[in-house]
């Protein structure tokens, strides 16, 4: 079944909100503040103002805590084409109150985070008395994972077009959110929701950011302050430094093993800004919708178990990207199991069946699993269909049978989110100067009833890239509470010649309600990945990006 | 008007006396209404903006327009014009695009690489498409395309 608009999308005249244009327009370019929450001092306009095209600077407030999905503030410099708006925007001299977020440095928040990781923190699900069974073994072991911020990088960079006339708004975006569009122009110009029309375009990308209509009120509260109809442009610098950022996260796992290396007791603690802090200044510790991604409904069947969540402030806004706590979450339990199996002298796949176990419906009597507000009668947590992918996986890549080349390696994941059970087999090379090459991926889908295989299997091939680009240099850090990377130079992201050669993606036949596509390819690819590598060169990585490890022969 | 650099989009003759610095991107795109050529980073890093000039595939984000005196500029739009390129057959063939932002400039890669390479390796195929991005992560897809584009134009 092929895609509606695809004529279109191969003859370049489709229309994203890139494209968007009504007659009389004028474009914006804004230079926000450098810092979440800065303010302006000063600005001295004149020399923007002198270049050709530039009609006038708007000086836009900053926005009252918390952030939500309010414009960021600064100054827009308006102009007769996207070029002179960007052009007269060099030209500002503004001096900037940066605030309390001034502080923020990654390298510092780090330590901080993994800290909070080692103590103590807050009992979202548990059961058995860990610390009874942890004095009672022989044998423990633990392990910290780490994963940075990360951005969005569509890439359409946001962009918005809107016109205020006669007390109504109407905005053309790409927006994953058209009623947010509503409540945030409607809040911020004291219109009606009624009066904000919402004409989605396509979108040049989303991955989560879209969802976010900042960038679409600047265009609405530029234009009802100039009259005019405004097309806001961020470039792509205001797009990495300006983002919605998933969560930094740092994880804390400990297990009891007995002599066969299987876990009798398990503790995993969670701390990470959570993406509440947007909407609640005093948010710190996460949110059940997000912990129960990958975290409360860590899945093995284990007597003694405690999972925990610890507090952390955010500095920079968070929000939600393609597959959201999945990320770390999935990253650090399926790189722990790995990490187990190894020392146990097992099999990783068959060391994870183990864990997976017999198949059961998981039990959240008395936990906040909110199930990605579905259900929980209509989509349970059934081990079975985990256990199914992985075995399946496992037959489809030709685990342990498949002859590889030299530094090559092969890891294994499996993972539920947003209802669908994925498990991925990665296959990595690692030449001597430590550069991978990804030749082969296999996937393997129980995603319900699937519509559109062949979308489906688009988006786990998609999914595949995007954990490349998470994995090997996703990677935002603030100095001086500054971010410190601006384009794709400084936020690379997967190339056809690093992307994985070829991902094979099997969808299980099922009758079971259908759930979700887009996200869930993303989380077992990062750490079947990581497995792999250490497959291949006995490295271990515990913190993202890859290309903060020297996979090389040298070191 | 003595000073006007003068030059083709599609064929069609052009002449443009305004901003030196200014890429032919936004010209393409504020002046001439041309939206099928994208921006995607304004540095040369993406592709999204891959246009050809003189029947290279070039970046219009970063070329300034004081450099196109006498050049030959086609973008997306006149390609397939007159029935759609074994390129482009082959993208929907193999349904390639996702979100499709990045597909314009793809496109113009592929033409430009298979007109150097017409018989394109997997190392060609690196080699030639490696500086434009997919976000949306379609690259199995445009590689399995343009081998198929190079069997149908062979």
């Amino acid at each position: 079944m092929t895609s509606y608009d695809l004529t279109e999308l191969v003859t370049g005249k489709a229309v994203y909100g890139m494209d968007a244009h009504i007659d009389g327009m004028l474009y914006a370019s804004i230079e926000h503040p450098p810092v979440l929450g800065g303010k302006i001092k000063s600005v001295d306009n004149a020399e923007a103002l002198k270049v050709a095209g530039v009609s006038q600077t708007v000086v836009l407030d900053p926005f009252k805590p918390p952030p939500a999905f309010q414009p960021l503030g600064g100054v827009a410099v308006l102009a007769n084409s996207t070029w002179a708006a960007f052009q007269g925007r060099k030209k500002l001299k503004i001096e900037w109150d940066n605030g309390p977020n001034e502080t923020y440095d990654s390298d510092q928040y780090k330590k901080e985070l993994q800290e909070t990781a080692r103590k103590p923190a807050k009992l979202i699900r548990g059961q058995g008395d860990v610390d009874k069974a942890f004095a009672s073994t022989e044998s423990t072991f633990e392990a910290e994972y780490y994963v940075p911020l990360l951005a969005h990088a569509p890439m359409e960079p946001m962009v918005a077009l809107a016109e205020f006339k006669d007390g109504k708004v109407h905005a053309w975006a790409p927006t994953q959110n058209p009623q947010a569009v509503q409540a945030i122009i409607s809040s911020e110009l004291g219109i009606r929701k009624e009066d904000v029309i919402c004409h989605v375009t396509l979108l040049g990308g989303g991955f989560g950011r879209k969802s976010k209509p900042d960038y679409v009120a600047e265009a609405a509260v530029l234009s009802h302050k100039v009259g005019r109809p405004v097309k806001v442009v961020w470039t792509r610098e205001d797009d990495i430094k300006f983002d919605y950022y998933n969560a930094v996260a740092a994880m804390y796992m400990k297990a009891a093993l007995d002599s066969n290396g299987k876990p009798t007791a398990w503790l995993q603690r969670s701390v990470f800004p959570p993406i509440t802090s947007i909407f609640d200044v005093n948010a710190v510790y996460g949110d059940p919708p997000h912990l129960a991604q990958g975290w409360t409904d860590m899945p093995y069947d284990i007597p003694n178990l405690r999972i925990e969540n610890g507090p952390a402030k955010a500095h920079v806004r968070i929000g939600w990207l393609r597959s959201v706590a999945n990320i770390y979450h999935g990253f650090a339990v399926q790189t722990f199991t790995d990490e187990l199996a190894h020392r146990a002298k097992r099999d990783p796949a068959d060391y994870l069946l183990d864990l997976i176990g017999q198949p059961r419906t998981l039990n959240f009597t008395g936990v906040d699993y909110p199930n990605y507000g579905a259900s929980y009668d209509t989509y349970p947590w059934e081990t079975g269909r985990l256990r199914r992918v992985t075995e399946m996986v496992v037959e489809k890549s030709g685990w342990g049978k498949r002859k590889l080349g030299k530094g090559a390696g092969l890891g294994i994941a499996a993972h539920r989110s947003f209802l669908t059970y994925v498990a991925t087999v990665v296959e990595v090379e690692v030449n001597d100067d430590g550069d991978i090459r990804i030749p082969r991926v296999d996937a393997v889908v129980d995603a319900g009833l699937v519509v559109n295989p062949e979308v489906t299997k688009a988006q786990f091939e998609g999914a595949a890239v995007f954990g490349t680009s998470v994995a090997r240099s996703g990677e935002i850090t603030a100095k001086n509470g500054v971010i410190e990377q601006s384009n794709f130079d400084t936020y690379p992201v997967a190339r056809i010649n690093e992307a994985p050669y070829q991902t094979n993606v099997y969808l299980v036949e099922s009758d079971a309600p259908p759930a979700g596509v887009g996200e869930p390819g993303v989380p077992p690819f990062i750490p079947a990945l990581c497995n792999a590598i250490y497959a291949a060169t006995g490295k271990r990585i515990r913190e993202l990006p890859l290309s903060r490890t020297d996979l090389g022969k040298q070191s | 008007m003595a000073n006007a650099i003068q030059f083709k989009v599609n064929g069609v003759a052009r002449s443009f006396d305004g901003e030196p610095d200014m890429p032919l991107l936004w010209y393409i795109r504020d002046t001439l209404g041309l939206t099928g050529t994208k921006f995607g980073c304004g540095v040369g890093l993406c592709g999204a903006c891959a246009i050809h000039k003189n029947g290279d595939a070039t970046r219009a984000c970063i070329t300034p327009m004081s450099s196109l005196a006498g050049a030959e500029i086609r973008t997306i739009e006149d390609i397939g014009a007159n029935g759609l390129h074994p390129v482009q057959k082959m993208w929907m063939q193999f349904n390639v695009p996702q979100c499709g932002y990045c597909q314009s400039g793809q496109i113009m890669q592929a033409i430009a690489l298979l007109k150097g390479k017409p018989k394109p390796t997997d190392q060609d195929v690196d080699d030639g498409m490696a500086a434009n991005i997919c976000r949306c992560g379609t690259y199995q897809r445009i590689r399995a395309a343009i081998k198929a584009a190079a069997q149908e134009s062979a």
